[in-house]
């Protein structure tokens, strides 16, 4: 299942430092990454903004680094040619500054690099003041609190990025000692077919997971192994099976989660963490956007997005928020919402599982709304906070008239979809964790309606789950065996049918599904966008294939994770990616072998750097 | 009777002597019980301690305080599987450490007890720690919200309250 919790793994040790009022640099680095701007600091800011402004007009007449005083410029620095304080500043680097500046200072997400740009070039003074007093408005954290020595060894370290920057590179071949990611080896024994993880993940893999292959509850100890999420590393790039490009369509995005694809070809993709809807319009001849804007913001961890009527001119944008549903007036070409939100129902909410997404029968007349189980497997009978949990909800468009649609679906709440050729409801789960490596297979099957799929009592038809031992036995027989059984704890997300025209002919009608990646596997899995052929049939037949891989570093680090996907105008796929921050595009070249940028830019680089 | 006088007051000036050196010792002995205020130590104080305990045990003893740190609670050993998670958060709202697990440490850190939801017999266990003033070790605690962990411990029931008395994780 898809974990939702980048604190989640911190242990317990880490915790405990908070409570004692003594942060130090690995917590702060990290709550820095979650919260650039604290409250404190605003008010701080908010308090000498004026001062510093005035300051700096008329001390500064001139452009100096971030607005820094003419007399911070003029401080030297004591470290200066000193090799010992670059080292001992790349160690500080580490702790305080390369969880949002990468662990190279190449930068990340909306993190500017280090190893570019003014920087390198401002005086060490100005480098210093900046440091020590942040800026609000940049989302950079004051440093003010470390020892002045220090501060200056880090000043030091990030000048010494100059010389690797001149060397046609990224930091890793400076000179100077750079902060390294530690590999995290496993030296796990291949997994047993049909299962996987992301050492044998490979474009073009096909895979069949049957419900007779699975192992009985327990067979492996639980894990607790959730990602690290580190930069991408300057040889790591999303790999496709052959005759398809990747390019980097979008960056410095915040958590971008869900995307789909409007009536008249523009994008609207779910910020869920900022409360946004982005929209990106076109594609221009180098693979980026050519407009960018915010439809609307202030919205609660927004996921869902759905457009009324269906059709080609929706009057309407429906947005799942984790408590609500809400419309915004729409015609198309908007790139900004003309009203406000309409209320439209009230949704279950608390505890796990927050994402909603939305999609409406092919009629317009109702609409369904997936929800999420709040707890991994809490009995629904004695819970009363998993009421229409676990459920796909069925209103009209209105928001009147909810029922069940369907039940005992642990979490589709990260992925619904229309099949066009069936016009049946499809969707993607996350099953439940804590049962080993091997249990429970997420899945991707049509829905029927008023169907069972067995949480919390049972999965996968007759297996019951042992933490409900005896429990509903007439529902045994109920139980539906979804359609395309997936590696367990995949956290498969988004799906959606590949109607376009770029890729090859067989790919038509074929499902295509972001992998969020485990965190509850000795070693993990995901972390890749899979297809699902659909045979031109309209049906799945259990096969699933690797399609977009390359995420992971290695068992302890990833760079990227896949989430939303959508189908271009062009025909190519959009992949939403919360990791790196970005949406990847992939086209179909039909060239022999896999051109990227990444490629290009490094020729010859290879790709090592999955240790395992 | 000058000489029964005499032996009457010697009788009450040994009486008040003895009960002056009976108050005497009585009141020594109760400051000699915790002769360094040990017991009037700050909490943050005695915190620190649980790192040392030679030193706390070194003091107890120069106190005259009795300790009992090390020891281990009785119980029936048992082999659990569940999930850890914080008293805070599960009892009030039924809310699992399980994707929360940062928030249900932040609690545990903070001093909320922590409860073992077992998965065998749905029972809900107070966690104790397997020996007096030894606390959990950090790869217990780091499994926090981790659902299905198999630990090793003692349990033990007394007026209605099941407590598990914690060892380690098994495997």
């Amino acid at each position: 299942m898809e974990p939702v919790r980048r604190f989640g793994h911190l242990n317990h040790s880490q915790v405990e430092l908070t409570h004692a009022n003594s942060l130090t640099h690995p917590l702060e680095e990290l709550v820095n990454v979650q919260h650039p701007v604290r409250p404190h600091l605003l008010v701080a800011a908010l308090c000498t903004f004026p001062l510093i402004f005035v300051v700096a007009r008329l001390a500064a007449q001139d452009a100096h680094f971030h607005n820094a005083p003419s007399s911070s410029a003029q401080q030297k620095n004591p470290y200066e040619g000193k090799p010992d304080a670059v080292t001992a500043g790349s160690k500080l680097f580490a702790t305080s500054c390369a969880a949002c500046h990468g662990a190279t200072g190449q930068g990340t997400g909306n993190v500017p690099p280090l190893t570019e740009g003014p920087t390198l070039t401002a005086p060490d003074g100005e480098v210093f003041w900046f440091i020590t007093t942040g800026s609000v408005q940049n989302g950079m954290p004051a440093w003010g609190q470390l020892p002045e020595d220090q501060r200056w060894q880090i000043v030091s370290f990030v000048k010494s990025l100059k010389n690797s920057a001149g060397a046609g590179n990224s930091a890793a071949s400076a000179s100077a000692p750079m902060p390294s990611v530690k590999a995290t080896k496993t030296n796990a024994p291949p997994p047993q077919p049909p299962f996987t993880d992301f050492r044998f993940e490979e474009p073009g893999k096909m895979r069949k997971i049957t419900a007779e292959a699975l192992p009985a509850p327990y067979a492996t100890d639980t894990s607790n192994n959730g990602p690290k999420l580190v930069a991408r590393p300057s040889d790591a790039w999303p790999k496709a099976p052959e005759g398809f490009s990747v390019q980097q369509y979008a960056t410095s995005l915040d958590n971008p989660r869900l995307i789909r694809t409007a009536p008249n070809g523009d994008f609207f993709l779910a910020e869920s963490s900022g409360g946004k809807i982005k929209v990106f319009r076109g594609i221009t001849s180098d693979g980026k956007p050519k407009e960018t804007g915010v439809f609307a913001s202030g919205l609660k961890r927004p996921y869902g997005i759905a457009f009324y009527p269906p059709g080609d001119n929706p009057q309407w944008i429906y947005i799942g928020n984790t408590d609500s549903v809400v419309r915004f007036a729409y015609k198309s070409g908007d790139m900004k919402a003309s009203g406000s939100a309409e209320h439209i129902a009230d949704l279950p909410h608390g505890g796990g599982h927050w994402t909603r997404d939305i999609q409406f029968t092919p009629d317009g007349k109702k609409m369904f709304v997936a929800v999420g189980s709040a707890s991994n497997v809490d009995d629904t009978d004695t819970t009363p906070g998993e009421k229409n949990r676990a459920d796909i909800l069925q209103f009209n468009p209105d928001g009147s008239d909810m029922r069940v649609y369907a039940y005992g679906i642990r979490n589709a709440g990260g992925g619904l979809a229309i099949n066009p050729q069936t016009k049946e409801l499809w969707c993607s789960v996350n099953e439940r964790d804590g049962l080993g490596d091997n249990l429970v297979p997420d899945y991707i099957t049509h829905v029927e309606e008023g169907g069972f799929y067995g949480w919390p009592w049972w999965y996968m038809g007759g297996h019951q789950d042992p933490r409900h031992e005896g429990k509903h036995p007439e529902l045994k027989a109920k139980v539906l065996v979804p359609d395309v059984l997936l590696a367990p704890h995949n956290a498969s997300l988004e799906i959606t049918f590949y109607q376009g025209s770029q890729f090859p002919a067989e790919y038509r009608g074929d499902i295509f599904a972001s992998e969020h990646g485990s965190w509850n596997r000795s070693v993990r899995v995901g972390y890749e966008v899979i297809r699902v052929p659909m045979h031109q049939s309209g049906r799945a037949s259990g096969d699933y294939e690797d399609f977009l891989t390359g995420f992971v570093v290695d068992n302890g680090h990833v760079w990227g994770r896949p989430v939303g996907i959508t189908v271009a105008p062009d025909g190519s796929l959009l992949v939403t990616d919360d990791g790196s921050n970005s949406i990847w595009r992939v086209s179909y070249t039909g060239g022999a072998g896999q051109k990227n940028a990444s490629e290009q830019k490094d020729a010859g680089a290879g790709r090592k750097n999955k240790s395992n | 009777m000058p000489v029964r006088a005499g032996k009457t007051n010697r009788t009450k000036a040994f009486v008040l002597i003895l009960a002056a050196a009976f108050a005497a010792c009585s009141l020594y002995a109760f400051q000699f019980g915790d002769r360094n205020e040990l017991n009037g130590m700050r909490f943050s104080q005695v915190q620190a301690l649980v790192s040392d305990l030679p030193k706390a045990k070194l003091l107890a003893q120069q106190g005259n305080i009795d300790l009992f740190a090390g020891n281990a609670v009785d119980g029936k050993a048992v082999r659990l599987r569940g999930e850890l998670t914080d008293a805070n958060c599960f009892l009030p709202n039924h809310t699992h450490a399980y994707d929360h697990a940062f928030c249900a440490k932040l609690c545990a850190a903070s001093g909320s007890p922590l409860l073992f939801l077992s998965d065998q017999d749905n029972q809900i266990y107070v966690v104790l720690t397997s020996r007096n003033a030894v606390r959990l070790p950090d790869a217990v605690l780091d499994q926090i919200g981790v659902p299905g962990i198999l630990v090793n411990g003692k349990v033990l029931e007394k007026d209605g309250i099941r407590a598990f008395a914690m060892e380690g994780i098994a495997h």
